[in-house]
Parts: C-alpha cells; sequence; structure tokens
C-alpha cells in the first residue's frame, strides 16, 4: 500500500512540476500583472481622493485709508411691496420638498 | 430683520422692509474713477469742484470718486469709468478693484439691525460659453461673505436668476424660467415648485453692447453708455444717432446670440423635468429695460426653437430691483 501512496504522490509532484515547466510564461505573470495592476489601481484612486484645496485665499483688505467725503452713498426709494405673502408660499414649497 | 443685496456689475442694490409692505431700496452705481492731484494747488481746486459728489480722499491724496458721479466726470475728462467688477464678479484687471468694492458694500449695505442680521446676496452661476481662469464665483462669494461677516452679518450666498424666480414667480408656483440681463452677463434659473432646477450664465450683455458699439463708433464705453441709458432707441430698429444706431443693431445681436445658447443648452438636458403645463419666461436686469426688449426676446425664442413650452414671455414688475427683492425674499426664508 505505501508503494501505491509514493508512487501517487511522485505522479502528483512529476505532473505539477511537468506543467509549471510547460505552461506557457506569460500565463503566469498574466495573473501577477493582474494583481500589480489593481493595485496600482487602487493606489491611483486613493491618490485622487486626497485634493489640496486651492481655492484663492482671501486676504485683508482694509479701507481704513479711504477718508469718506461728500454726500453718502446710494439713493433710496421706498416701493409699496408686501414680499410676505411670497414669503409665506415660498417656506411652503421648501418644507414640502 | 433680514436684507437682501444684489451685488451686480453695473449696480449694487440694497432690499429690507422698513414696515409691513414696504420695501426700501438702496441703489448704488458699481463704478469709480481716480484723480490724482500734482499740487496741493490742484488737490484744493479738485475738492472743492466735487462739492456734491459721492468720493473718497486716499492716503496719497488721490480723489476716488464713486458712482454715476464717476461716470460723468469720466465723460468731462473724455474718459472712462473703471468697474469694481467684472462680467458678474470681483474684478482682477483692476488693482483697486477689491478695495473699492468693500468700501461701496460696506456702505450700501450699512450696519445690520441686530446682531448677525440675515443678508442674502447674489452671485453669478458658471458661464457655458467661457472657460476663464479669472471667473472665479468661489473667490468672489469668499471676498463678500468675509466683508459683509467682518461687519455684522450672516451672510450666505444664492444664484442671481435663483433670486429672480423667487421675486416674479409667486404666482405661477415657483415653476417657470428667469433670465437676468445684467451688465456683465446673463443669468438663467428654470425652477420647479420652488427648487432650481437648472442655473448657467452667458457672457455677453450689455456692457458687450457698449462695448461694440464704442468701438464701432469711436466713443468711449462710458459715454456710449450714457447714451444708450438716456437715448431713444428701440432694439433692432434703424436710428438716426449713430452711436444708438450700432446700440440697437448689437441689442439684436445679443438676444439672437442668447436665444441660440438658451436652447442649445436646455435640449436634451438631463436635469430638465417634463413640465406638464407652458412655462412663464421672465427677464429683468437693466439691459432688458430696452424698448422692444422683451418682444423681440420673444419672436427669437421661437425663432431659435427655444425647446421647452413657453406660456408667456414677461418683463419682471420692477426690473432693476427684482434681484434684490428675491434676495431679501430668500433672506426671511432661508
Amino acid at each position: 500500500m505505501d508503494v501505491i501512496y509514493l508512487m501517487y504522490a511522485t505522479a502528483f509532484v512529476l505532473g505539477f512540476l511537468v506543467g509549471r515547466v510547460t505552461l506557457p510564461k506569460s500565463y503566469v505573470y498574466h495573473n501577477e500583472n493582474q494583481n500589480d495592476k489593481q493595485t496600482k489601481a487602487l493606489a491611483k484612486e486613493k491618490r485622487k481622493a486626497i485634493v489640496i484645496d486651492d481655492k484663492k485665499f482671501v486676504t485683508d483688505v482694509s479701507t481704513n485709508t479711504l477718508e469718506k467725503k461728500g454726500v453718502d452713498l446710494g439713493a433710496k426709494v421706498i416701493a409699496d411691496d408686501d414680499v410676505q405673502s411670497s414669503v409665506i408660499k415660498l417656506s411652503q414649497f421648501k418644507k414640502n420638498k | 430683520m433680514a436684507k437682501g443685496l444684489d451685488v451686480g456689475t453695473s449696480f449694487i442694490v440694497l432690499a429690507e422692509e422698513s414696515a409691513k409692505g414696504k420695501v426700501v431700496y438702496k441703489d448704488f452705481r458699481d463704478a469709480f474713477y481716480v484723480i490724482k492731484p500734482t499740487t496741493p494747488i490742484a488737490t484744493k481746486m479738485i475738492e472743492k469742484g466735487l462739492a456734491g459728489k459721492t468720493f473718497v480722499k486716499d492716503a496719497d491724496g488721490s480723489f476716488i470718486i464713486l458712482g454715476k458721479d464717476a461716470i460723468e466726470k469720466a465723460i468731462e475728462r473724455n474718459d472712462s469709468a473703471k468697474r469694481p467688477m467684472f462680467k458678474g464678479v470681483v474684478s482682477s484687471k483692476e488693482k483697486d478693484a477689491r478695495r473699492i468694492l468693500t468700501y461701496i458694500l460696506k456702505e450700501v449695505a450699512g450696519a445690520p439691525n441686530e446682531k448677525q442680521e440675515k443678508l442674502v446676496f447674489c452671485v453669478p452661476a458658471q458661464p457655458i460659453d467661457q472657460e476663464d481662469e479669472d471667473f472665479d464665483v468661489g473667490y468672489h462669494e469668499d471676498v463678500i461673505v468675509k466683508l459683509l461677516t467682518e461687519v455684522g452679518y450672516s451672510a450666505r450666498a444664492i444664484n442671481e436668476a435663483e433670486a429672480l424666480c423667487y421675486s416674479e414667480l409667486e404666482k405661477d408656483d415657483y415653476t417657470g424660467v428667469c433670465l437676468s440681463w445684467g451688465a456683465g452677463m446673463v443669468n438663467v434659473c428654470v425652477m420647479l415648485n420652488g427648487e432650481p432646477v437648472v442655473t448657467f450664465s452667458t457672457t455677453k450683455s450689455g456692457d458687450w453692447v457698449d462695448r461694440m458699439a464704442a468701438v464701432a463708433t469711436g466713443e468711449s464705453d462710458s459715454i456710449v453708455q450714457a447714451e444708450k441709458e438716456n437715448g431713444d432707441f428701440e432694439v433692432g430698429k434703424p436710428n438716426d444717432n449713430q452711436v444708438l444706431a450700432a446700440v440697437a443693431a448689437y441689442y439684436d445681436r445679443l438676444i439672437d446670440y442668447t436665444t441660440k445658447q438658451l436652447a442649445s443648452s436646455m435640449d436634451g438636458h438631463k436635469a430638465l423635468p417634463k413640465f406638464k403645463d407652458p412655462l412663464p419666461i421672465v427677464v429683468a436686469g437693466g439691459t432688458s429695460k430696452a424698448k422692444g426688449f422683451v418682444d423681440l426676446f420673444a419672436k427669437k425664442l421661437e425663432e431659435n426653437g427655444f425647446p421647452l413650452p413657453v406660456k408667456e414671455v414677461r418683463h419682471a414688475a420692477d426690473p432693476l430691483h427684482a434681484v434684490a427683492r428675491g434676495c431679501l425674499i430668500a433672506a426671511q426664508v432661508m
């Protein structure tokens, strides 16, 4: 019985080795490359997700050097206009959204 | 209490309720003109000549004339007034733009009536006809929020044409299309039951008409602007005055261009819902005030294949104040 098991084991090992030698190399590397590609794509995605905030910085503006002279800015107009009906209706639409 | 502020290329308009049924509007022409005297005598003479005008004196001794007085002074000197804003956003071309805009906005908005008073102001949408790195709505918004916050307001921005929808579409259940024809841009918003579904802008409007007419007639932009605002002309019609004839012709081309852009952008737009009823289209803004504007716009919309069913094309009740009014309504709702 031991001899038979030994023969099976030898046949399996030989089969594996022959298969490994005779298989086209591209197949073996293909899987490795595939894994490699996936890893690189994930890394790239991660890189994409990290974005630097390059919005233009708003610096301070001083108007202290401007000395007001002359007349006030802006002409005033008073209109008879009730905006409250618009406010109420729009609020309802926004609530029902 | 709350305030609405229309920060436009040509006008800054503040709206606030003074009492029930009364809205106070404060308008200011968004322009400046700098005079730098060379001698102490000239300083005195200039200051005397500016009596009754709106101006400030800078630390270097120069006089900065503001508003419509700036345009008048520029015309007097055969020159053009400067603008702190260009095509809807704070101008990067003018060195003093941010400082002047900050000063004008602080003066027009005034102090808040209460701590952290709500103030809603408008900003333009991203243009569909121009890729320009100088056009930075985010930066423009940040600049205005920063200065209004410093004054003590709780400030928030909304789209300009969205504000117009809030002002003009109440009887249409806040469903329709609104176009704000400012000096620098045309802003468009399609609204469905109070929610903006499509917003965009185009970068040719009243200033483009002035510039083109100025080039055609050899006059300065400020002179063309003054002639346009005070003269008698009808859009697309001949005129004996050469400046007004050029203005009328370029208006025709502007309306044709904008309606073509409108039709092209809306056609097959994925965000557009299927509207069950024909839509009202409302136009506002200083550029839309020209005689014959609304009729020609309606005609061109049809000719150029506007893809949505149209119920009517109408002018806003108060074309110059409608955006500020919409901002005031938004400030009380949001």
